[in-house]
């Protein structure tokens, strides 16, 4: 219920921007089809595409298949045991996702030194047909990005998809082959758990910072 | 005349010894199972359009179920995958609202429509049912495709309209009743818009109206009545409604009034 009534928000939201336009008069608004109280937000607040909230369920439930840009075929839960930096892209997108790129290079940088080795920057592609493990590879170069640390892939549709709605980005194919996406980045645990999350960009990464620092660093063996 | 007399007794003998059924086949291609309709080729405007290119999309030929998947069938599904049970089914892909209507895992209850559409699944639990019946879930262009008729007259337009909005003022669970007891559509469909919301595979899809490479253009969205104003028919408050909807679900998200059906690829 509670997604209707998010829905019933957003919808009297659209159906005033409707009523001050137009001049024919839209049906009254039908009531929430709920007694579940939720304030809604202030009318005429822009409708977003609200993230799911973070779950303590493992991502790497999914059991998803990945290729890497090596063109190796990769469990997702291969980065089980480390923290990641996971979001999604495509290559050809020549606006919003070099930015992405610059952004998650100055979050690496901010890692301090003797965490970052640990930490892998996991980039999935909307586009396995024009992202190949050679255009991958390309973008190494390109936005000078280092192994280990970055890794790029691609999976099958199907997965993607799923990718994309446990970590509640947003996408769509348009029939141009460009994709319309929402920029979420996301930072798991080792046991792949999201811990932080952050939508759009040129937004402060303080906070998956701050759940970064939070993890505990890769077990020490025990000093005698 | 005798090689005549040899093919047609040939012939007869075939025909006698092949099973009536064969005669039906030759070279049509195979229809639909019977709880599935062929929806023809068809266009789809979305409400929103993203470009003006795409005011009008193209929907291939596929096969609909003519009905909601209902609380009977999902049971069959949860007793033959007993990882969907409720109670095993991992949180990443089900939450805790999952099935809550039934009386235990295995079991409806006296209080559950047997026939009425299966609600309270995820997103993930819809696709795994469709998929194991080898099918999938319909995509937001087929899904509108089928429930707004396009050719329609304007009072038959007005009509179906009214009928939407007549079961969206029905409260919450007095509209959950057994499918397929009103009439089908204008291509043979029951159900949709009249008992529950339903999943769509590509609800992830639903309004994206902002790409983060157009974050300049947000203003558009300050300004009162901008969104609308582009809207394909701005009085389909239905498909507002479906919009909306779809813009707010998460994959995991099980609902009380939110239900599914499969569809599957028609063959070219």
């Amino acid at each position: 219920m509670r997604t209707l009534v998010k829905a019933a928000a957003i919808i009297v939201g659209l159906g005033l921007s409707v009523g001050c336009q137009s001049k024919s008069s839209p049906p009254p608004p039908p009531p929430v089809p709920s007694t579940h109280e939720e304030p809604a937000p202030a009318v005429g607040e822009r409708p977003s595409e609200p993230l799911p909230p973070l779950g303590d369920a493992s991502l790497y439930e999914l059991d998803a298949t990945l290729v890497d840009e090596a063109g190796t075929p990769r469990r997702f839960d291969d980065f089980r045991g480390r923290p990641v930096v996971i979001s999604m892209f495509y290559s050809s997108c020549q606006t919003a996702c070099p930015v992405l790129i610059e952004e998650l290079k100055e979050l690496v940088a901010r890692i301090p030194a003797e965490r970052r080795d640990e930490v892998r920057v996991l980039l999935i592609s909307f586009d396995p047909e024009r992202d190949t493990p050679a255009k991958l590879r390309e973008l190494f170069a390109v936005h000078r990005l280092s192994a280990p640390t970055w890794r790029l892939a691609t999976a099958q549709d199907d997965t993607t998809r799923e990718l994309a709605a446990v970590l509640g980005v947003r996408y769509r194919k348009l029939d141009s082959g460009e994709f319309f996406h929402t920029s979420v980045t996301t930072v798991l645990d080792a046991n792949g758990v999201a811990r932080a999350r952050m939508e759009g960009l040129r937004r402060s990464p303080d906070p998956l910072l701050d759940a970064l620092a939070a993890m505990p660093g890769p077990e020490q063996p025990p000093t005698p | 005349m005798r090689d005549l007399a040899v093919a047609v007794s040939v012939g007869l003998l075939l025909a006698l010894s092949l099973p009536a059924s064969a005669e039906a086949k030759p070279q049509v291609p195979a229809g639909p199972p019977a709880e599935m309709v062929a929806i023809p080729a068809g266009v789809y405007r979305p409400l929103l359009p993203i470009s003006p290119a795409e005011a009008e999309v193209a929907v291939a030929a596929f096969w609909l179920d003519r009905v909601p998947v209902t609380n009977a069938d999902f049971l069959r599904f949860v007793e033959a995958t007993p990882a969907w049970r409720r109670d095993r089914v991992g949180r990443l892909r089900a939450d805790g609202r999952y099935l809550e209507h039934w009386a235990a895992p295995d079991r409806l209850g006296p209080e559950v429509i047997a026939d009425a559409p299966a609600t309270n699944v995820s997103w993930f639990a819809a696709r795994a049912y469709c998929a194991s019946r080898g099918k999938r879930l319909p995509i937001e262009r087929e899904w509108e495709r089928s429930a707004v008729d396009l050719d329609a007259t304007p009072a038959a337009r007005e009509a179906a309209r009214a009928q939407v909005l007549a079961w969206m003022l029905t409260p919450g669970k007095r509209s959950l009743r057994a499918v397929g007891q009103r009439a089908a559509n204008h291509l043979g469909v029951h159900d949709l818009n009249e008992v529950v919301w339903e999943w769509v595979d590509d609800y992830g899809a639903a309004l994206v109206p902002l790409d983060d490479r157009n974050r300049g253009d947000d203003d558009r969205q300050k300004f009162c009545g901008a969104g609308a104003a582009k809207a394909s028919d701005p009085t389909d408050y239905a498909a507002f409604m479906r919009m909306a909807m779809r813009s707010a679900l998460s994959a995991s998200d099980a609902s009380g009034m939110l239900g599914f059906r499969c569809a599957k690829d028609a063959p070219s």
